[in-house]
């Protein structure tokens, strides 16, 4: 079973990256940064000797750094990621509490994007170097240079003045509201996304549209819907699915900047402000559980190309 | 008399424009070829003289939003230039069909051979999916594709380049179209497998009748494969006729040149075409004669005007000044 | 000869994009010069001015000229992402160069640590930078750098790998010139144009990713400002001025968008496939036009 061998490996190779980035990252940022201690009592700098013992002990800083690491692993490996230094909650709750927001807009946006972006790209390519080509070309070009939070700016602008009662600000309750909450910014992230994804389609299709064998095709007299549909376009998918698990990565990022403005409590709002504060534990689990789906998506793509493309073998 | 229904090809005066990074290419430049019933018609010519842009306009191939055409085409006295680019869909693969130079590439790499010659069944007649892939398989056991059953669900690149010409074979006759273009179908096959190949073209020919239009540029392909032959020069037909009439009474100065310049050895892949200097380039205007500058025949009047067509024979024409003289194996009298 | 290039390199997009270009470079050099006032001047009692002949952009919050700021952040904008592309740029291509020329073991350790840098989301990985050097103008400047180093070396390696193939390094090789000689004189002027087109489009990448991290606030830091930082402070006005927010946007947005247009017209016409060309009838009506008019 070539394809379960290949998973495997792909897996031992994402938890030694995973290993390396964590070991990294917990020293660099206990060697580098300010001292733990002092972000852990805040604003009550005034505490006593004992208080600060306690909290010495509490978050295990009076071990050597490398003990500290290895107490941190053991925790991880179980899924428990510590304490944070600032509101002292387990920091799986914290995120847990918080990733559906961030989940649901990525796969949202993705899902918008590439419903509307395939379309546009394979408009473009069939009308190549026409007037509806250049339209939304240019269209697509000012779109990606549009950075992500300057368009949950405008939206937020737009939305508050048009809809007086907009709720931007709180929690949601229940599956309604979810939705209602994570569908603008799930929008304003896939700005970007349908640029890049309708770029890359327009591009691979015109590059399939000149190759051989739609030449072939054509001779052969199949209807144009299906040269299209059944030929062009899915030659055309391997790219496009390149770049959209790409964009999960990309959009994880800029979620972190809608989520802001939009003031939705997910994991983004959550790493800018651990970032600011330094708040280690969280900036720890975040970089990691962040490398987790990017790695993730990108070997479900991997697999979904062996299914596409006969000719990649894994 | 002839009557036109013998022609299965007539192609009147056509000229092939098209657009491309480096300007203007006149690809084909007023050509006339008629192509009967049935036979197999050879188009002889160095690459880049417009073969490949001819044929292709036969079944209205280019892009057209690149490609100006003018002059008529009749397939099966149809004009195909009056055709809705939809009704054209209609006739491929129907009444006409191709394979081309490289069936590497000519098939789509993600779909198995079987599914790609199943679907111009499907495409074209209202048959069952059971009964369309019944008769691919037919199809395959018949271009020597065994066993059928296995080679159905394999993939393009998993087939040898010979195997896949079989294939692009298959798909095209698989509805009994009455034309078939063959662009250079051998070139890019190993020399032993051109042989099979060809030998499959001629039974496939005399079970069905097609008529086929066969491009190369290698004369012992034509003189093995062909009733007729065109040789083409400058995106023009220089001369036309029966095989044996053009080997023995070459009337163009090209097609002498191309006689003189096939080499004496044996293997047939090295019997490439080599005359001294290049073709004209078809970005130009070529006043008068497209062969002058490379004729060691020219003579002013060569440069200056074009040359017309020369009936020199039943069904044997050549467009030079001379033709008369050097069909008749006279000597020149101007000076060389 | 008839034989002409189809499809120009200079179509009116590529113009026009050049040309805001040199205006912002021109205002990102001597924009401080330029600015009619002092841009950190707090003015209490002209606060939240709308559009005026006095403050042509109107000013923020605390009174603050606008038009002034503007020119000011550009000066720091323009110049923080040309240092990060600069500073990539400087790092990515020798290390592309050498691993693309050289393969082998430097070649896998460092295509590995790419592999890694690259499963971060890069404006997480930026963020992570940033938390592990401290916010700040110069270490934003220097995050973002690093996150451009593993996509420009690979860009660079990928282009040396097809340049090695080509006769002309086999030539160089079989003169016996010294690797550095074949490296840097030979085969990197010839990856030089591909570089090109990256540099301008990571500018623009530069740009948002900055404008990014000052938006967060781990960027620069008051008082100076650049136009992310500018937006930022916008967003608290957002309902009450929207135009504080709005014109450092429309700036990133114009400059981006001509780096990037720019980087598509020298793509597209590099790229025989993909260049546009005119419909075959419409070249023909101009031809004929053309010829009437000339014969």
């Amino acid at each position: 079973m070539g394809k379960v061998l290949f998973i495997l490996k792909r897996f031992i190779t994402m938890l030694f990256t995973l290993l390396i980035v964590s070991f990294l990252l917990f020293m660099v940022l206990h060697l580098t940064g300010p001292d733990p201690l002092t972000v852990i009592i805040g604003q009550k700098q005034n505490i006593t000797q004992e208080a600060r013992e306690s909290l010495r002990v509490q978050y295990h800083l009076d071990e050597p750094l490398f003990v500290q690491y290895g107490i941190w692993f053991k925790g991880a490996v179980t899924g428990n990621f510590g304490m944070d230094y600032i509101q002292k909650m387990p920091v799986t709750s914290l995120i847990g509490g918080r990733s559906a927001v961030t989940i649901g807009m990525v796969a949202c946006s993705l899902l918008f994007s590439i419903l509307i972006a395939i379309p546009l790209g394979i408009i473009s390519a069939l009308k190549k170097n026409t007037g509806v080509d250049y339209v939304i070309s240019t269209l697509m070009l000012i779109l990606t240079s549009i950075p992500g939070f300057l368009v949950a700016m405008i939206m937020l602008v737009i939305l508050s003045k048009a809809i007086p009662g907009y709720r931007s600000v709180g929690m949601y309750t229940n599956f309604g509201e979810y939705m209602a909450r994570i569908s603008a910014p799930s929008l304003c992230l896939s700005f970007g996304n349908i640029a890049l994804i309708g770029r890359i389609t327009r591009n691979a299709m015109v590059e399939q549209l000149n190759s051989d064998y739609i030449i072939t095709c054509e001779a052969k007299g199949i209807s144009k819907r299906r040269l299209i549909l059944s030929h062009a376009l899915k030659n055309s998918v391997i790219p496009v699915f390149t770049v959209s698990a790409m964009l999960v990565g990309t959009s994880v990022g800029i979620s972190v900047l809608v989520e802001q403005i939009f003031s939705l409590p997910g994991l983004g709002s959550l790493l800018t402000t651990a970032v600011l504060k330094d708040n280690y534990p969280i900036i720890l689990a975040l970089t990691l559980l962040m490398l987790i789906i990017f790695q993730v998506v990108n070997l479900i793509a991997d697999i979904m190309y062996t299914i596409i493309d006969p000719r990649i073998k894994i | 008399m002839k009557n036109m229904h013998d022609n299965i090809v007539e192609i009147n005066n056509l000229e092939v424009e098209i657009i491309s990074p480096d300007g203007l290419l006149k690809a084909v430049r007023g050509l006339s070829l008629n192509v009967r019933r049935g036979e197999t018609h050879g188009i002889v010519g160095e690459s880049g003289c417009g073969k490949s842009v001819m044929v292709k306009s036969i079944m209205r191939l280019h892009d057209e939003s690149k490609v100006a055409y003018s002059g008529n085409i009749f397939v099966n006295n149809k004009n195909i230039m009056d055709l809705k680019i939809r009704n054209m869909r209609k006739l491929r693969g129907k009444e006409m069909a191709m394979i081309f130079q490289n069936p590497m590439t000519s098939l789509s790499p993600i779909m198995t051979v079987g599914e790609q010659i199943l679907e111009v069944l499907t495409a074209k007649s209202n048959i069952s999916k059971d009964e369309a892939k019944k008769r691919s398989l037919e199809i395959l056991e018949k271009v020597g594709i065994t066993p059928g059953e296995r080679r159905y669900k394999q993939y393009p690149f998993e087939l040898s380049g010979g195997l896949l010409q079989r294939v692009m074979i298959a798909m095209s006759m698989v509805n009994n179209p009455e034309l078939l273009i063959a662009d250079e179908p051998t070139t890019a096959l190993d020399v032993t497998i051109q042989a099979q190949i060809l030998d499959l073209m001629k039974s496939v020919q005399k079970s069905t009748g097609v008529s086929i239009i066969f491009i190369t540029h290698d004369l012992g392909v034509i003189a093995e494969m062909c009733d007729r032959v065109s040789i083409m020069y400058a995106g023009k037909i220089v001369e036309s006729g029966n095989i044996l009439d053009i080997f023995d009474h070459p009337a163009h100065p090209y097609t002498k040149a191309l006689f003189e310049s096939k080499p004496k050895g044996s293997d047939r892949a090295e019997r490439m075409l080599t005359i001294p200097g290049a073709p004209p380039s078809l970005y130009d205007d070529i006043p008068g004669c497209s062969f002058a500058l490379r004729c060691k025949y020219a003579c002013p009047k060569c440069h200056s005007t074009s040359p017309k067509k020369i009936e020199l024979d039943k069904e044997h024409w050549a467009s030079c000044h001379f033709s008369r003289e050097f069909f008749e194996k006279k000597e020149l009298l101007h000076d060389e | 000869m008839k034989k002409k290039k189809m499809g120009t390199l200079f179509t009116p997009p590529m113009m026009i994009s050049a040309i805001i270009l040199a205006v912002i470079l021109l205002i990102s050099i001597f924009g401080t010069l330029l600015a009619p006032y002092d841009p950190e001047a707090i003015d209490l009692a002209n606060t939240y001015k709308k559009f005026s002949p006095d403050h042509w952009f109107g000013t923020d919050a605390m009174g603050r000229d606008m038009f002034s700021r503007m020119l000011c952040g550009a000066h720091t904008t323009i110049l923080n992402a040309v240092l990060v592309v600069l500073f990539a740029d400087f790092i990515g291509v020798p290390l592309g160069l050498m691993c693309g020329y050289k393969e082998g073991l430097l070649d896998k350790i460092v295509m590995r640590i790419w592999d890694i840098l690259a499963a971060f989301p890069p404006l997480i990985l930026a963020m992570v930078f940033v938390a592990i050097f401290g916010k700040g103008e110069l270490n934003a400047v220097l995050a973002t750098g690093i996150v451009f180093i593993p996509m420009i070396s690979r860009l660079t390696r990928s282009s040396v790998l097809s340049e090695k193939t080509k006769t002309y390094v086999e030539t160089a090789k079989s003169l016996g010139y010294t690797e550095r000689k074949i490296i840097f004189r030979h085969i990197f002027p010839n990856v030089v144009p591909t570089l090109m087109a990256e540099f301008t489009l990571d500018i623009g990448y530069a740009i948002i990713s900055l404008a990014s991290l000052s938006y967060m606030g781990l960027g620069v830091q008051s008082p100076k400002s650049d136009w992310g930082s500018i937006l930022q402070s916008g967003m608290a006005l957002l309902f009450k001025s929207p135009t504080v927010a709005l014109i450092p946007g429309i700036a990133i947005v114009i400059t981006v968008v001509a780096l990037n247009l720019l980087t598509d017209s020298i793509q597209m016409y590099l790229d025989p496939v993909q260049r546009r060309l005119p419909h075959i009838m419409k070249y023909k009506k101009r031809e004929a036009k053309h010829n009437e008019k000339y014969a």
